[in-house]
């Protein structure tokens, strides 16, 4: 097989260096953190208290099963790894479906596969693109690590390890490109992929006798290499080799179809269903109609999740003062009764609410950058009518699957034998809430200043404020830096009273940034 | 019948680059003007502002003595883009629908009779379309709503010929109705069949405005003249002479009168007078170099 020429590797590659360079600069300040959190809390002598966590069978499942943290590594491998590496393996499938299938749906592939380059090369250089993607995060977590003086060996496996998680995402996304079409759907189920392999990395760890699990799952895989703790080097062979016979099958597959068409395909006629198209308020509604769904479920079963966990984690408590006590060092005091792990769990659902407002209000953004405001803007609609439309249903939504999330957290805590009034998480729930006019205001003003990357500041932001809000306090960071995070003016509600005061600041700032962004959606070039 | 849509001293700046140039054009009522123009003269960018997607760097657009973005002339306004972005999982039916909602009317019969014309199949969806179908959808939902200002960006652009007369018939109903019609194509053909004016831009600056007729009086008539007529150069409106075999080509711009007395003298075997196509007007003005203001 011809190799494409390097062109068309540098054409690649420009797709997804700014993410590339985005998940390499979060996993280098995630290990950082990690390393100044363990010095911090005491170092290995500070992480004997930690042992009942660590063993506790729901931290387990949400963190994977150590037995002890003898330095920073294992404790970076321990607290983030998981996490990390479910952002980097989902990172990497969206770039693989971004530079395959995206580009045979906005027809740039076509150019590559009838010019003398061809369709294998330029599927191969693709992957090339992508396995070297996974090496340059992989070479920022050792780098990161070996500069926090952590052993150049163990750092090594590790940072291949994550190569190996990476290489997984993208041959997730690489076969779930070859399957379905358009981006989207093909994102969708390389996603949804992930997320099932996570969740049996859950099950392996969260309950005796299915540890077999771990075999099955590359975040299983990841957890038996234990580079900074029990070092079995062989489990790198199927976390990297499956990936690349993974993406070949998806390579010979893509030289079995249509270019531009997938294996599987839906039914591309439907009944016209005209009760949702009559005014821009409706059509919102119908935009956005399968991303609710889909945030409801998601918010649904992590609320039940949650809830459960209660119940463990309050027994956990009464039996443990050891426990109790390293809970109030690292500021989760409240977490030690159930109302009080019900308030934690809300500060993270606001994390969670937040993304799907995010979600919600993008779109208005796409439309705009993507042409498809013109006809309707063209056709009587105006401008302030259709950022209102997508607002009020954002809003109206964000509040239902809210509290729809609030009575699962419930129903959680019930089946699992604790006993509470759902007045609790309904109070927290709400409590989470008081950020959203504020994240509205914001996030209408950044679609109407930059539509095409609004999404990602937004996320950006996001993260940023919550990794303040959460890492700030324990690292003593200065009072204002604490204070620009709207996620440290978040009240522990039920267990204290709402912070009525920064919820008040937080409104005025987002119906100012509301106005303003209304202001400029409305005078704004659509379409630029 | 007053101006339907106005563009006054219209300009576009982008950052230092001007797409648009104080550009001033009318369309009445039940009138049909073509706009043509080299590819980056500023067409889309007029009719953009025309349809308030653009704010104008300075100047003005009014449709039916509204300004352009009110919600008085989108009501009365129909577009039609050169590539047609829709929702993907709509189906045809839902996007006319949904369009046709947004403008407050949809003439539901005539819709129909569109969609059959057309021949488009509106139960699939728009992902299923191709350039021709999603164009086809656009065109149905703006005749459909039988807007009083018709703005069409390259309407045809993907349409077979058989298609492509469907939609010369919807233009001259439209205008038989007293819809005014913008009509920005490159298909030279169209414009002509289509419309009684023409403007033209070139490098964001309107050339010319004026009807095809005397767009071809600019250009001049060519007389092909066999036999022995001696040297017609310095004759009044001549403007060139070129040799043919058995006699000359000859271009004349104005009345003809001054040649036809200086053909009297000579012994002329044969004569055929041919008027420029508006392709060849179109190429008149877009060989001329850029004036350097």
């Amino acid at each position: 097989m011809r190799r494409a020429p390097a062109s068309v590797h540098t054409l690649i590659w420009r797709q997804i260096r700014v993410p590339t360079a985005v998940i390499a600069a979060l996993v280098v300040l995630v290990v950082r953190v990690g390393i100044s959190s363990y010095s911090l809390s005491g170092g290995a002598r500070g992480m004997v208290g930690l042992r009942p966590v660590i063993e506790n069978p729901a931290v387990s499942a949400l963190y994977g099963r150590v037995t002890s943290l003898p330095n920073a590594g294992a404790f970076v491998e321990w607290k983030m790894g998981m996490f990390v590496a479910l952002a980097i393996a989902m990172w990497s499938a969206l770039m693989a479906t971004r530079v395959t299938r995206g580009s045979e749906d906005d027809g740039t592939w076509d150019l590559l596969v009838v010019s003398r380059v061809g369709r294998q090369p330029a599927l191969a250089s693709a992957m090339g693109v992508l396995f070297e993607a996974g090496v340059a995060v992989g070479a920022a977590t050792f780098l990161m690590l070996v500069s926090g003086g952590q052993r150049t060996g163990d750092s090594l496996l590790y940072g291949l390890a994550m190569v190996g998680i990476a290489w997984s995402g993208a041959a997730l996304g690489l076969l779930g490109a070859q399957f379905f079409a358009p981006r989207r759907s093909a994102s969708q189920v390389a996603l949804c992929s992930i997320g099932l392999l996570f969740i049996v990395r859950v099950l392996a760890d969260g309950s005796t006798g299915n540890e077999w699990l771990r075999w099955v799952t590359p975040f299983g895989w990841l957890e038996n290499v234990g580079a900074f703790h029990h070092r079995a080097e062989l489990w790198l062979l199927p976390l990297l080799a499956l990936p690349i016979a993974t993406s070949i099958s998806a390579w010979r597959l893509q030289c079995t179809r249509d270019v531009g068409s997938a294996w599987w395909t839906r039914a591309d006629r439907s009944r016209a269903r005209e009760s949702l198209l009559r005014t821009p308020w409706r059509f919102a509604w119908r935009e956005r109609w399968g991303m609710l769904g889909a945030w409801t479920v998601g918010l649904g079963v992590l609320g039940l999740v949650v809830g459960y966990l209660t119940n463990a984690l309050v027994q956990l408590c009464r039996t443990d003062p050891g426990y109790v006590k390293l809970l109030k060092r690292w500021g989760f005091g409240s977490m030690v009764t159930g109302r009080g792990f019900i308030a934690e769990a809300c500060v993270l659902f606001a994390v969670a609410i937040s993304f799907m407002v995010a979600a919600l209000l993008v779109s208005i953004g796409t439309d705009s950058y993507q042409g498809r405001l013109d006809l309707p803007l063209s056709y009587g609609t105006s401008r302030a009518k259709w950022l209102a439309s997508g607002v009020l249903t954002t809003v109206v939504a964000t509040a239902a699957i809210a509290m729809f999330c609030a009575l699962a957290t419930w129903l959680g805590v019930v089946v699992s034998g604790t006993t509470m009034g759902l007045r609790a998480p309904l109070e927290g729930m709400a409590n989470a809430l008081t950020m959203a006019p504020w994240l509205i205001g914001v996030s209408v003003l950044l679609i109407a200043l930059t539509p095409r990357f609004s999404y990602l500041v937004i996320a950006m932001m996001l993260t940023v404020f919550y990794v303040d809000a959460v890492l700030g306090p324990i690292m003593r960071w200065p009072a204002w830096l604490l204070d620009v995070s709207p996620f440290y003016h978040l009240h522990l509600v039920p267990v204290a009273p709402s912070n009525w005061g920064a919820t008040l600041s937080l409104t005025l700032i987002g119906v100012a940034a509301g106005l303003l962004g209304l202001r400029v959606f409305t005078r704004r070039d659509v379409g630029h | 019948m007053g101006n339907a849509l106005e563009a006054r001293k219209l300009t576009k700046d982008f950052g230092g680059a001007v797409a648009v140039d104080s550009l001033d054009l009318a369309v009445d009522a039940g009138e049909v003007v073509g706009f043509l123009g080299p590819n980056g003269a500023g067409k889309s960018t007029t009719l953009r502002m025309l349809l308030g997607l653009l704010r104008p760097t300075s100047g003005e657009a009014v449709i039916l003595g509204h300004h352009a973005g009110s919600s008085y002339a989108r009501e009365h306004t129909a577009y039609v883009s050169g590539d047609v972005s829709l929702w993907p999982q709509l189906t045809g039916r839902e996007a006319i629908s949904f369009l046709g909602s947004l403008h407050g009317s949809l003439d539901a019969a005539y819709r129909d009779q569109l969609v059959e014309l057309f021949e488009l199949d509106s139960d699939k969806r728009i992902r299923a379309y191709s350039k021709g179908n999603r164009q086809k959808v656009a065109l149905v939902a703006a005749f459909a709503t039988r807007a009083d200002v018709l703005l069409l960006d390259e309407p045809t652009s993907g349409l077979d010929p058989l298609m492509e007369r469907i939609f010369r018939d919807c233009v001259i109903e439209a205008q038989h109705r007293g819809q005014a019609v913008l009509l920005s194509s490159h298909m030279i053909a169209e414009v002509e069949h289509l419309c009684s004016r023409v403007a033209m831009i070139r490098a964001g600056k309107l050339v010319s405005v004026a009807d095809v007729e005397e767009l071809r009086a600019h250009v001049g008539t060519e007389f092909e003249i066999t036999g022995d007529v001696g040297d017609l150069r310095g004759v009044k409106g001549v403007t060139s002479v070129s040799p043919l075999p058995d006699g000359v080509r000859v271009q004349v711009v104005g009345s003809p009168d001054a040649l036809l007395q200086a053909l009297a003298k000579s012994h002329v075997t044969s004569l055929h007078t041919r008027e420029a196509s508006l392709e060849e007007i179109f190429l008149s003005f877009y060989d001329e170099p850029t004036s350097p203001s």
